[in-house]
Parts: C-alpha cells; structure tokens; sequence
C-alpha cells in the first residue's frame, strides 16, 4: 500500500518537473502567430481612436476597432509606443502584402516615417513629419506631397528588436479614405 | 666534617653532630640554612630535618624522602613548605650511616649517604634538588597546505636519537575515514637543562631533506608546523596524464580541451606520448548592422561554436619528470566535428608540479580554421536578410590547464 502510494507521488512529481521543463524552456521564438497583424509573428501595436485638428475641423480616427474612416490629404498618424529603437509607419495606395515575412509591395508605399528622422515621435507622427516614396524610393529632399483623392490608402507601423534582424512588433493594416 | 659534591660546597648547620655527606647524584645540591634553636634530642633518637629546594629556590613539597639506616628504613613526604622531620632510633654513642633517597615524579632521584655520629639532633639546611623537564614535542608536516604521511622524523636530543613516521589517515573505531592526525608526529622529550637543543630532520622520497633546530624552553607545546619543500624532480612520476586546458579568462574567444596522453613504456620513446584530444571553441564575434537612414548603426555579438577531435602527439623538449618548466611540444591532428575539415593544432607549454601527480601548465597553442558565420542586411519592410559567410579564423591562444599523471 505504501509502495503504491510512493510511485504515485513519484510519477506525480515526474509530471511536475516535466511540466516545469516545457514551460521554462519556453523563449521568444514561440511567440503566439497573430494572423490580424501585418507581420504575423510580431507582437501587437495597438492603433487607439484619436482626434487630431485639420483647420477648424477635428478629424476622428478610429483606429483597429472602428469602420474606415474619412480622412483629410495630410492626417496625423497615432499609435501606442512600444519603445523599439527603430520603427516604421507607412501608408500605402494598395493593400499591404506579405510575403515571406517581407512586405512586397513597397513601390505602393507613397509615404513613410521611421525612427532615423529628425522629426515626428514614436506614437506620433504627423503628415508632414514624414517623407514621400515613388517607386520604394525616399524622397529626402523634399516636403511630402498630400494625398490625393478620391481613394482608399493603407497604412501599419511595425518595429524591430535591438540589432535590426527581427521585427518584434507589428500594428494591424489599416485604412482610410480620401475624398 | 662536610664533603663537598660536585658543584660547590655544602655547608650545613650542626649541632653537635659530624656528619659525612657522600652523594651519587651530581646534580644534589645542599646549601647553608641558618641553623634554627633545636631543642635536645632524646638519648635514643636521632632527628634530622631538612628543607628541600629546587635550584630556583623554590620549595618542593610532596617529595617522597626514604631513610634507610642499619635497623630499618622510614619515610616521609616534605610538607607544603617543602620541609621534612626524620626521627631514627639510634645509639647515641654509635656511629652509623643513613642512606637519604628523595623521590619525585618530575625531579631526578636523589641518593645520598649521611654520616653521623653523636647524640644531638641533626638540622641539613637545605637539599637543592633538580626538576626533571618533560615536554610532548609535537608537529605537522606539510607541502604546501596538505599534510604529508610517512615523512621520516629523526628527533636528536643529546646522545638520543629517535626516528618516528608522519601518521597518515586511518579508519577509526567508527569506520570513518579519519585524518585528523594526518601529518603529525609526537614524542616524549626529558631533559634536565632547559637550554638543551633539540634538532628534527625530515626526510621523504621527491622532497628536500630539512633540519630544524629548537631550544628545549622554546618549546609552547603547540603543534609545531613544518613544510617541506619539493624536491627537483618527481620521484617516480608515472607516464600517462590526463590535461584539461582552458584558454586565459582574459580571452574574449574561447578554448576548452581535455587531452590523454599514453607512455609507451620504451626508453626509446621516453619522451614521447601519444594521445588523443578533445576541443571545443568558441568565437565571440560582433557584427554591425547599418539600420535606417539617420538612426545609429546596431552592433550584436554571435558565439560560434566548434568541437574538434582527434589523435594528438606530444614530445617533451626536457625532461618529463623535472618539476618545474618541462617543456612540450605537441600537435593535434583534428576533425572539425561542423564542417568535417582537418585542423591542426600545433603547441608548445610548459608545467610545473604542484604535488607528486598534478601539474599546472600555460601553452601556447595555434588555430586556424574555417567558421560559416551569419551575415544581416537590413531592411526597411521586414525581417533582416541573412546570409552564410565563410571567414578564415586564425588565433594564437595562450592556455592554462592542469595535469594528472597516473
């Protein structure tokens, strides 16, 4: 009776440690895929709702949970910080797409901001804090050019780790209209 | 009539007595008292009192005093102020002979032989005798911090010799393994001039035969400590050894390798060993990336690690068993377990022993081989590119490492 009850504590203690075992061995590279994301395997940015003024007229965005909203030609970007030495948001004329755990269409990108410039802050960046792209390319030089309409734009922000090699965190894609 | 012994005159305060003192302990002593009011004796009895000192003037009681005279004998014990009272039956008229032996357990033996005559009492002023001085001598024997068994002790004291061993460890009465007395040795030493010397030698195969001198009174009745030094070469150092060597802390790469070397028990090859080698190396690596336009360049360090294996030679440019600075050269035709490429591992120590069987050694050691390392490009809409990049390693290492010959 006693040898019974002491191989069931043993066995008992054996799946404690097991279970132990798996949960610390646990890292960073299993990190839960997160299809909404633009890059799935990255941590979420969430984009809240936020008001900015364009002239007299303040502007709602609702962010990942609301419809697409109306913007104006030169809106004001915002999102919750995640303190990452460097990071992107960009607004695209198409639908981002991914492959390989690289966007693709980077020629659709028709502005950006990141972290390099002098300008604009992580969580928030307004338009003009930002540099034009045609064709992939960063137009350094000059003042970026307003959005035109009518037409739906895209935009995310997304970050890396220290070293630059993996991205870490990823907002939802989002979109906006144009009149 | 006094008689002198040997050291210097004796005097005693009589009263109507003449009295012989003839002693066979050279070291006895009687010196002048003050003759003190002794009342008159009984016709038939003879009384001597005395007082016994030792050559420090200190009184000595307990002392066991033995009379034998021609009718019998009669003993008495000194009392706290070290004097005594002997009453014998005597003739008054008649001249006889009393035999005195003093006894104690730290003093020498005293005899000595009273001649007296007369019926009057007799007063010895004072009978100097001299303390016998023992001591428990006791030491450790050390090299370096451990204890060493079976070291010969040869303890000189006078015309005595006495030869003793170093206890090792043993398994007491309990069964433990007990080395609480490792090392150590004892002996009784008597003497009776405190300003004797005493001299202890060591001796002990693969170490320096040592002397030490002491005085007697020197002696606290510690354990004396004594570290022997090695000697210049390991007696009887056996061929094979097992190394484990590591590169310097101070190294930002490093070396891990552990080593057998046989002996071939030929005199032709007395100085050659072939063995086989273990290894593993670590390059820590610090790669830049260039990340976005503006933004500061990023810096990470990669470890790349690497094993290697195979048959290693060793030659000693000296002699194996000199303890300090036996030179080596070697090589180590290695496998590198990664790639499957060939390595050699040419290098030179040296290594001194800090016991019978272990050594310290430093080499200097080359490698030079191939390691893919990952490369990273950064870029602006995704994960950083990687790619495989050959590099030639190459690094001279300065090792520190341990041997144990068996």
């Amino acid at each position: 009776m006693e040898s019974k009850r002491f191989h069931i504590l043993r066995h008992t203690a054996l799946i404690i440690m097991l279970a132990f075992l798996l949960i610390t061995c646990e890292d960073d590279n299993t990190l839960i895929q997160n299809n909404e994301l633009i890059f799935k395997h990255a941590s979420a940015i969430d984009v809240p709702v936020y008001t900015y003024l364009s002239g007299p007229d303040e502007i709602i965005v609702h962010g990942d949970s609301g419809p697409v909203d109306t913007l104006t030609p030169m809106p004001v970007l915002r999102w919750d910080s995640v303190n990452v030495p460097y990071i992107v948001a960009a607004i695209f004329s198409q639908p981002i797409e991914i492959e390989g755990g690289v966007i693709s269409n980077t020629s659709d990108i028709v502005w950006i901001w990141h972290s390099g410039l002098e300008t604009g802050k992580d969580g928030y960046v307004e338009f003009t804090e930002g540099k034009q792209m045609i064709n992939g390319d960063i137009q350094n030089l000059t003042a970026p050019a307003s959005l035109t309409g009518p037409a739906n734009y895209y935009w995310g922000v997304w970050g890396w780790n220290y070293p630059g090699t993996r991205i870490l965190f990823s907002s939802r894609p989002l979109a906006f209209y144009i009149k | 009539m006094i008689h002198n012994i040997r050291r210097f005159p004796l005097l005693l305060a009589i009263t109507g007595l003449s009295i012989n003192f003839q002693s066979n302990a050279s070291s006895l002593l009687f010196s002048q008292r003050s003759a003190a009011h002794i009342p008159p004796a009984d016709s038939l009895t003879i009384v001597i009192k005395g007082v016994i000192v030792n050559n420090f003037r200190e009184t000595v009681d307990s002392v066991k005093i033995s009379c034998f005279y021609s009718n019998g004998f009669h003993t008495v014990y000194s009392d706290k102020n070290g004097s005594f009272t002997l009453q014998l039956p005597a003739s008054p008229a008649e001249t006889d002979s009393v035999k005195l032996t003093l006894h104690r357990y730290d003093y020498h033996l005293y005899d000595t032989i009273v001649a007296l005559k007369g019926p009057f009492p007799l007063i010895l002023a004072e009978i100097v005798i001299f303390p016998k001085y023992k001591i428990l001598l006791k030491g450790r024997v050390f090299a370096g911090s451990i204890p060493v068994e079976d070291v010969d002790v040869t303890i000189r004291h006078r015309n005595s010799i006495m030869t003793l061993k170093t206890l090792g460890c043993y398994y007491d009465h309990e069964d433990f393994w007990n080395c609480l007395y490792n090392g150590m040795f004892k002996t009784d030493i008597v003497t009776e001039d405190p300003n004797d010397s005493i001299e202890i030698s060591f001796s002990k195969e693969g170490f320096r035969s040592q002397v030490h001198q002491l005085k007697f009174s020197e002696y606290t009745g510690d354990i004396m400590k004594y570290k022997l030094r090695y000697a210049d070469t390991v007696p009887g150092l056996p061929g094979n050894n097992l190394a484990l060597k590591i590169s310097n802390p101070l190294d930002k790469d490093w070396f891990v390798g552990l080593s057998y070397y046989a002996w071939l028990k030929s005199p032709l090859f007395n100085r050659f060993r072939p063995g086989l080698e273990f290894s593993l190396m670590t390059i820590n690596r610090t790669s830049t990336i260039t990340t976005l336009p503006g933004a500061p360049d990023a810096e990470f360090d990669t470890v790349y690690t690497r094993y290697f294996a195979g048959p290693s030679f060793l030659f000693f440019v000296t002699k194996p068993y000199v303890r300090k600075f036996s030179t080596y050269l070697g090589t180590t035709f290695s496998l590198e377990l990664t790639r499957g490429d060939f390595v050699l591992q040419p290098f030179i120590g040296t290594r001194f022993f800090i016991d019978m069987r272990k050594s310290l050694s430093i080499d200097l050691r080359y490698m030079g081989y191939s390691v893919d390392v990952v490369e990273y490009t950064f870029i602006y809409n995704g994960n950083a590119l990687h790619s495989n990049k050959e590099i030639d390693f190459k690094k001279l290492l300065l090792n520190i490492g341990l041997q144990i010959n068996f």
